[in-house]
């Protein structure tokens, strides 16, 4: 029997017992339990609420990516700073022994497989309606001919990526059991038809949705996308939003998915306090009553049996790698050759007061992307990929000379050096003529065939701009007058020192981009965070 | 002499009033024991009836539910005992901890649980049959034969049961490095690649075969509760086949949780999985002698699927949830030593880290 079925009769006579012992002692379990959970799992709040007034145990829950939380957990600081984690999968943390050694008591509390969802007159174009056998095969086959634009996140930033591109392969490589690096190297040109369909990618499921709606609406300027690989709750709530013009079809792959399966885990060594206010708080999670409307406000699926009915279709599990290798050799692989490539231009504030630390808080940044931060788990994925071309574009009072390097396959060391020398040669002076810069960015862009890679701007100034055109004339007098490809380039503005969050802010939902912020964390974590979004 | 009486009055008094006090608190007061359980045990220790009747004995009884193995390396700082699964996993807690009590309440056979469509399709290839009572058995030699060849569900006689098509015949189990009942399918499938013996020392050939049934499942899971929780929840297609210990079956469908197609497969031969109690204080060592001994615990610990002493007690219990199982095992293995089990389990762990043999060159 599951914690979750306690005999109710029992329980009563326990609470009637523990009321007469009532002073001496306080509710066992009440108390805080401190979570770092993955954002995605913000929509859980309100029924935590109702788990702290009907248990005692009020959860905090901070929030991270997939991949920075394994990170935090292989390098002990989670154990330092929380009781438990909860992410959409265990499964990447446990491949690392330091990873597995950390985990203590775990319970999926719900699960969801990564699917894909389709507009549906895409779907039906394609035949893949009223319950048509559609595999990945089909999917790869259906993007390569140029007839699905998908969405999918990072796979190294977010777990439905990463789950969405082992599962591919497994599926691709028509691996039945583990995949080994064999089965990927074969599997290599099919993976590369799957992705030239990705024209959208994403540091998180969440923004990923949104990002696919606003484009759906043309609150976006980016290029319409007709399909978006994402957990299968997501895809669900995405497909009842009214202000989409049509609806999403969710496609469930008859090869199969990777599960989610959610995970509350204790972490080691767990205090017994933590441990109590733990049990406590699954329990009531693994109720029916709580676990339905889980399955009803969240759209994942319940893992308590008899809580969804009608249950969804039940998918085969593509098999996950059994190694950390296997698993970080598709990741690597997928950045470095099945994907697009990615086109980024780095408009750089080297104003006068870019001066001292936050120069060389800029230097580290760089040296990160370039070094690739092989020392961390996280790291080794957030860094300039092969056949990226990357541009360096410093401003200060004027637009200084922009240089461009190519990230060679064969050999990415010149590109790379040539990038760190850039922006250690940086001298700041003089004002910042922001926006003139970033007209330059586009400028820049329009000279190139983009087409085809994923194109994106960052704009780092540490203050306001305060020469050259403002943001009411860039967006009037340049961003209006692009032509609709780089119309679609989104700004990745970086808040530091003293720049204008609301300015910026406007600016990303202009251009479609992302504000992200160095003044709480570094500038160091924010690039490594945009590079999700490239 | 008079302040002497007064003093020896007082003092009675006194002495009286602490008694009652004495024996007030007494009978309120009960003792708090931490164990670490092997993670299928904690429904049973999570049973209100249970914590009654431990209440009624005067304890309260915490658990933290862990992989069998995982519990030999974990903190016991604070804990009062141990119940991991399997006498290997019992052995390694014993040398590391230096305990020489133990109690062996409960016993579980491990079985193979799946779903009705799943069973006939092996059954049409020959590796499985219905067993007449409700049970089927699993011919483990011929399913060996079939996770090795790398046969896909879909290549069986028939096609492939709904779902599960694409995927090679292969049982999930849980993680041997941490958890017990992986170890225990790693005896049985031991047994069969040693020529039907029980692997007693270095045996690098059987290692070689047994690894690839483990690392062909993918990343695996920590405690045998988890994909146990996935078989339930996420039908065929996500396990067609699990290893679990009985008691996991049997609890479950007490509760009614069963998936409506289950069917459970005894593997010929399987093994069976001492629970073992092992005391690090008196405490501790109380509530393992209470498990063995209180007709009420072991009545309870039936309720939950384990087999106790008494094997009537067992099949009362899962008669009476209408729950067919096999009463009699006859075909089983012994473990390995602890040994020789770690020395397979090491050459398991090995290749996970995606590290080459001890032995073999680069």
């Amino acid at each position: 029997m599951r914690p979750g079925r306690r005999r109710a009769r029992a329980a009563a006579l326990a609470a009637l017992l523990a009321a007469a012992l009532a002073p001496a002692c306080t509710p066992q379990a009440s108390g805080v339990l401190r979570v770092l959970a993955g954002s995605e799992l913000a929509d859980m709040e309100p029924l935590l609420e109702r788990a702290e007034q009907e248990t005692g145990v009020r959860v905090e829950m901070d929030y991270t990516g997939t991949l920075e939380g394994v990170q935090q957990v292989v390098s002990g600081q989670a154990a330092r700073d929380y009781d438990a984690i909860w992410f959409s999968s265990n499964r990447y943390l446990a491949l690392h022994p330091e990873g597995r050694d950390a985990l203590g008591e775990q319970t999926s509390v719900m699960a969801s497989p990564v699917v894909l969802g389709v507009a549906r007159s895409t779907a039906e174009e394609l035949g893949w309606t009223g319950g048509a056998e559609v595999t990945w095969a089909d999917v790869a086959e259906a993007a390569a001919g140029g007839d699905l634009s998908y969405g999918m996140t990072s796979p190294a930033a977010s777990n439905s990526g990463f789950s969405a591109l082992v599962g591919v392969a497994a599926a691709l490589s028509d691996a039945g059991s583990a995949l080994r690096a064999s089965d990927v190297a074969g599997a290599a040109p099919e993976l590369e038809r799957f992705f030239s369909g990705q024209r959208l990618t994403a540091g998180s499921s969440g923004w990923l949705a949104d990002a696919y709606v606003r484009r759906a609406t043309g609150q976006d300027p980016g290029p319409e996308l007709n399909a978006m690989v994402n957990y299968e709750s997501v895809l669900l709530s995405v497909e009842r939003r009214e202000e989409l013009p049509e609806p999403l079809a969710v496609v469930h792959p008859a090869d199969g998915a990777v599960t989610a399966d959610y995970p509350l885990t204790l972490l080691e060594p767990a205090g017994a306090q933590a441990a109590e206010r733990y049990g406590a708080l699954v329990d009531h999670l693994m109720g029916e009553e709580v676990q339905e409307e889980i399955g009803r406000t969240t759209h994942r699926r319940p893992m308590a049996p008899g809580a969804a009915d009608p249950g969804p279709p039940s998918l085969p599990e593509l098999p996950f790698p059994a190694t950390a290798e296997v698993a970080d050799g598709l990741i690597g692989a997928y950045f470095d050759e099945y994907r697009r490539p990615a086109r980024t231009v780095f408009v750089l504030d080297s104003s006068g007061s870019m001066a001292g630390e936050r120069m060389a808080a800029l230097r580290t940044a760089v040296d990160t992307l370039t070094g690739g931060d092989g020392g961390s788990l996280d790291g080794r994925f957030q860094r300039f990929y092969h056949r990226e071309r990357v541009t360096l574009l410093p401003f200060a009072s004027g637009v200084h000379r922009a240089r461009t390097f190519e990230v060679d396959s064969g050999d990415p060391g010149e590109a790379l050096d040539g990038i760190r020398a850039g922006v250690r040669a940086l001298e700041p002076g003089g004002w910042t003529a922001g926006y003139a810069a970033l007209a330059e960015a586009y400028g820049l862009l329009a000279e190139e065939e983009t087409g085809g890679r994923f194109t994106s701007i960052v704009l780092l100034t540490d203050g306001e701009v305060n020469r050259g055109p403002g943001l009411a004339e860039f967006r009037d007098g340049v961003h209006a007058g692009l032509g609709g490809e780089l119309r679609g380039v989104p700004v990745f503005p970086v808040l530091l020192g003293e720049s204008d969050p609301a300015e910026m802010e406007e600016l990303a939902e202009l251009t479609g981009g992302r504000v992200f912020d160095a003044r709480s964390t570094s500038l160091d974590e924010a690039f490594r965070e945009i590079r999700g979004y490239q | 002499m008079k302040r002497a009486a007064v003093a020896a009055v007082a003092a009675a008094v006194l002495l009286g009033a602490a008694a009652v006090l004495w024996n007030v608190h007494a009978r309120a007061s009960v003792t708090e024991v931490t164990g670490l359980v092997g993670s299928e045990k904690e429904g049973f220790f999570a049973d209100e009836a249970v914590r009654d009747r431990f209440a009624e004995l005067g304890y309260r009884v915490q658990v933290r539910g862990r992989g069998s193995r995982a519990i030999t390396t974990a903190d016991t700082g604070g804990v009062d005992f141990a119940f991991p699964s399997g006498a290997p996993a019992a052995e390694a807690f014993r040398t590391r901890h230096g305990v020489d009590r133990e109690h062996r309440p409960f016993f579980s056979p491990m079985v193979v649980l799946s779903h009705r469509p799943v069973a006939e399709a092996l059954q049409r290839a020959e590796a499985a049959a219905p067993a007449g009572d409700g049970t089927w058995t699993l011919d483990m030699a011929a399913y060996l034969d079939l996770a090795e060849d790398g046969t896909r569900w879909r290549d069986l006689p028939g096609g492939a049961p709904e779902g599960t098509g694409r995927n090679t015949v292969l049982i999930r189990t849980t993680d041997p490095r941490t958890s017990n009942s992986a170890a225990m399918y790693l005896a049985v499938v031991g047994y069969l690649l040693n020529g039907e013996e029980v692997v007693s020392g270095p045996a690098p050939g059987v290692a070689e075969r047994a690894v690839p049934l483990f690392l062909d499942q993918g990343g695996p899971p920590d405690t045998s509760r988890q994909p146990f929780d996935s078989y339930i929840a996420l039908g065929p297609g996500h396990t067609p086949l699990l290893w679990a210990y009985e008691s996991q079956y049997v609890a479950a469908g007490a509760a009614g949780e069963l998936p409506e197609e289950a069917a459970v497969l005894y593997p010929a031969p399987t093994a069976v999985s001492a629970h073992t109690v092992l005391p690090l204080t008196g405490a501790g060592d109380e509530v393992g002698r209470l498990l063995t001994e209180d007709p009420e615990l072991q009545r309870l610990a039936a309720e939950h699927g384990f087999r106790t002493t008494d094997p009537g007690v067992f099949a009362d219990a899962a008669a009476a949830a209408g729950l067919p199982v096999r009463t009699r095992l006859d075909d089983t293995v012994n473990a390995p030593g602890h040994a020789a089990m770690e020395g397979l389990i090491r050459e398991v762990e090995r290749h996970y880290a995606g590290k080459p043999a001890a032995g073999t060159a680069g």
